[in-house]
């Protein structure tokens, strides 16, 4: 079978599996939940988790086997929990190889029956199950063919296939049986290595999956990939090249602003450097190595700066993915910097190389906010640690998993209520909530009912605001509106016509939406007057237009 | 209606009625920006020939959006800089684009 038949619906299955810990400090207990979501749901909806457009499907087990007590060596270890892995896997997915061969029917929500084909498509984890689902050796690449010491090329090798891996591990089977004498799985094991397939697994949980390529199918990571890998290795390198106490000064003295945090002990102090964190060193690098590090080192982060960013665009077009691949070409050009200053030997990284695939799976699959790991890494707070913390933490799964049940049933009824037509006195009251919910994002800008410092004296607010020409610019603005305005050198001669304004301390702006995105929550501007306890105290950097119908941007701080 | 030193007065109609917001102007940003400063536009505080430091009473709608400005940092950092005050010492500083997606997508 090589295509869905005429008239039927595909439903792309997202899978993601990812390990996480239960307890933080003692009894090292750990979950292994198995995630499916659809691919036909838009993905404003799919990342809500109280849209439970992602389900749990299974836990797959995380019981330890002992291997010594067993006399198990390292790599016969390994070998048995990569194969408990794939059994278990091809046991929970098993039932969409004839759902995807034949097709189930469904009622959609118009009420017309569809013949829907669910096809495995996308599978989002970190690097090292990447390896282990696509039973490719631990270093190489799960999408190409390329040698570990030459990932750092420029260009991609020769696509990974499913046929072309079973066809690896068959053919290992086949050679491995035939010998005798010779420890069976040693045998298999070199044989697939040899091709860079890992050679632990005899039958792939997908093999046999219609339309199904798992190569394919795994999909780019922000969060590993970029923001905790290939980002992480580029700070380190930076911390080489600029030496980190000095990296960090430069860090501590950056001015506070409003949605980014503030390292006020530098970075490299911090022990565990979560996601969040990466982020945020992201928007401060480059401000801090401009003028420290030559104009190479400069274009080579700003490259990969620029692909991390670009990668994260919510919305993509032929020319958007062409910025996207020139970035990666800006950074492989000047990327020999980091082996000049010798922080760096080669560019032989696994999460570097993966770069290289973005694109293609961008134009595959849609942007990278389909199917980022995120997304699943928020999920494990509901499916995981909640439901542990609800068990008595004895023999915990069945009982998560009856809490779980639970949850979802009150969930599902719950929707089944809001389906209803609702009671006339409640129908009044949401529509007056919803006119009111549209009319603030109308809005850009809110400001609070009640001013921080009503009827202040103008000469406090020159000095409390650090605004020593605050009066001269009230005469300006005021003179400006008159119908004859006054010569502006006249202008010190005369007094205002008043001694006392008002004062807002603060104000919020909503930025305007790019890409149809949901609107992000409001940004806040900020001046506060001097106190004793700041006594500088804090007055916002923006954007402003310079006149009413400026087109292109001045830049004031207030 | 506007608190005068001659008694209340009625502001004319065609006065701004909306919140003000007082700000000071850097310098403009350059036309373009320059490689080595990771394509960051370079700007500085100014001062005009009367010695003041240009500002504007502007509505305060005119205020498109936050942005972040990093100090332009020489070899040494001088030892009086500290987070809450560089942006009263410092006299040059960069755009930092990256300081959001939003600010990634809307200045370059």
């Amino acid at each position: 079978m090589n295509q869905v038949k005429p008239g039927g619906t595909v439903a792309p299955i997202h899978i993601s599996t990812d390990k996480t810990k239960l307890t933080q400090f003692v009894g090292g207990k750990a979950a292994y939940p198995v995630y499916m979501t659809v691919g036909n749901i838009p993905k404003a909806i799919r990342r809500k988790p109280s849209q439970h457009a992602c389900v749990l499907i299974a836990y797959l087990s995380v019981d330890k086997i002992n291997s010594s007590a067993m006399g198990m060596s390292d790599q016969e270890h390994r070998i048995k929990v990569q194969r408990v892995f794939h059994e278990a896997m091809r046991v929970v997915l098993e039932p969409l190889i004839e759902a995807g061969k034949r097709g189930v029917e469904m009622i959609s929500s118009d009420g017309s029956i569809q013949e829907v084909f669910p096809l495995l498509s996308c599978y989002a984890a970190d690097y090292s199950e990447q390896c282990l689902v696509a039973c490719t050796k631990y270093g190489t690449c799960v999408k190409c063919r390329v040698k570990a010491t030459e990932l750092g090329n420029h260009l991609p090798a020769e696509a990974r296939n499913a046929p072309w891996t079973t066809s690896i591990i068959n053919k290992a089977r086949h050679d491995s049986e035939a010998l005798e004498g010779v420890p069976r799985n040693c045998q298999f094991y070199t044989d697939c290595m040899s091709h860079d397939v890992a050679g632990t697994v005899f039958r792939p949980f997908w093999d046999g999956f219609p339309l199904c390529d798992i190569h394919q199918a795994i999909t780019p990571d922000i969060l590993h990939q970029l923001y905790q890998g290939v980002f992480k290795h580029l700070v380190s390198w930076c911390q080489k090249a600029l030496g980190a106490r000095r990296l960090d000064a430069r860090i501590r003295t950056l001015p506070p602003t409003y949605g980014v945090r503030h390292f006020k002990n530098g970075i490299s102090a911090l022990s565990q450097v979560l996601g969040g964190e990466r982020k945020n060193m992201a928007k401060i690098l480059l401000g801090c190595l401009v003028g420290a590090v030559p104009k190479g080192g400069i274009l080579a982060v700003a490259g990969l700066l620029d692909f991390i960013y670009i990668a994260q665009y919510s919305a993509h077009n032929s020319t958007t993915l062409g910025y996207l691949e020139d970035s990666l070409k800006r950074f492989n050009q000047h990327r020999e910097y980091f082996i000049k200053i010798g922080v760096r030997k080669d560019f032989n990284i696994p999460k570097f190389h993966s770069l290289l695939h973005y694109v293609n799976s961008i134009k595959l699959f849609g942007t990278t906010d389909n199917y980022n790991t995120e997304l699943f890494e928020r999920l494990h707070i509901d499916y995981a640690k909640e439901g542990w913390r609800a068990s008595n933490q004895q023999d915990e799964f069945p009982q998560m998993i009856q809490w779980l049940s639970r949850r979802e049933k009150i969930a599902a009824f719950r929707a089944y209520l809001k389906s209803l037509p609702p009671i006339t006195q409640t129908t009044m009251a949401d529509t007056t909530m919803s006119t009111e919910a549209t009319s603030t994002h109308s809005t850009s800008i809110s400001i609070a009912k009640h001013l921080a410092f009503p009827k202040s004296p103008i000469a406090l607010v020159k000095a409390k605001h650090n605004a020593l020409d605050f009066d001269h610019y009230l005469k300006v603005y005021i003179n400006g509106l008159q119908t004859t305005p006054l010569p502006l050198r006249q202008l010190d001669n005369h007094t205002l016509p008043f001694s006392q304004v008002h004062v807002f301390n603060q104000f919020h702006l909503h930025p305007t939406v790019i890409h149809n995105d949901e609107p992000d929550s409001p940004d806040v501007v900020r001046a506060l007057r001097k106190t004793e306890t700041h006594p500088y105290g804090r007055f916002d950097t923006v954007v402003a237009l310079v006149g009413d119908d400026a087109e292109s941007t001045g830049l004031a701080g207030q | 209606m506007l608190d005068t030193s001659l008694g209340p007065r009625q502001c004319p109609d065609a006065w701004h009625s909306g919140p003000m917001a007082f700000v000071e102007w850097y310098s403009p940003t350059p036309p373009s920006a320059q490689e080595n400063h990771g394509l960051m536009y370079r700007i500085k505080k100014m001062k005009t020939s009367q010695g003041r430091i240009p500002g504007a009473i502007i509505p305060l709608g005119n205020i498109r959006q936050i942005c972040m400005l990093s100090p332009a940092f020489d070899h040494e950092i001088p030892k009086t800089w500290r987070s809450d005050n560089v942006l009263d010492l410092a006299s040059t500083f960069y755009v930092n684009n990256w300081s959001s997606k939003y600010a990634y997508q809307t200045i370059w």
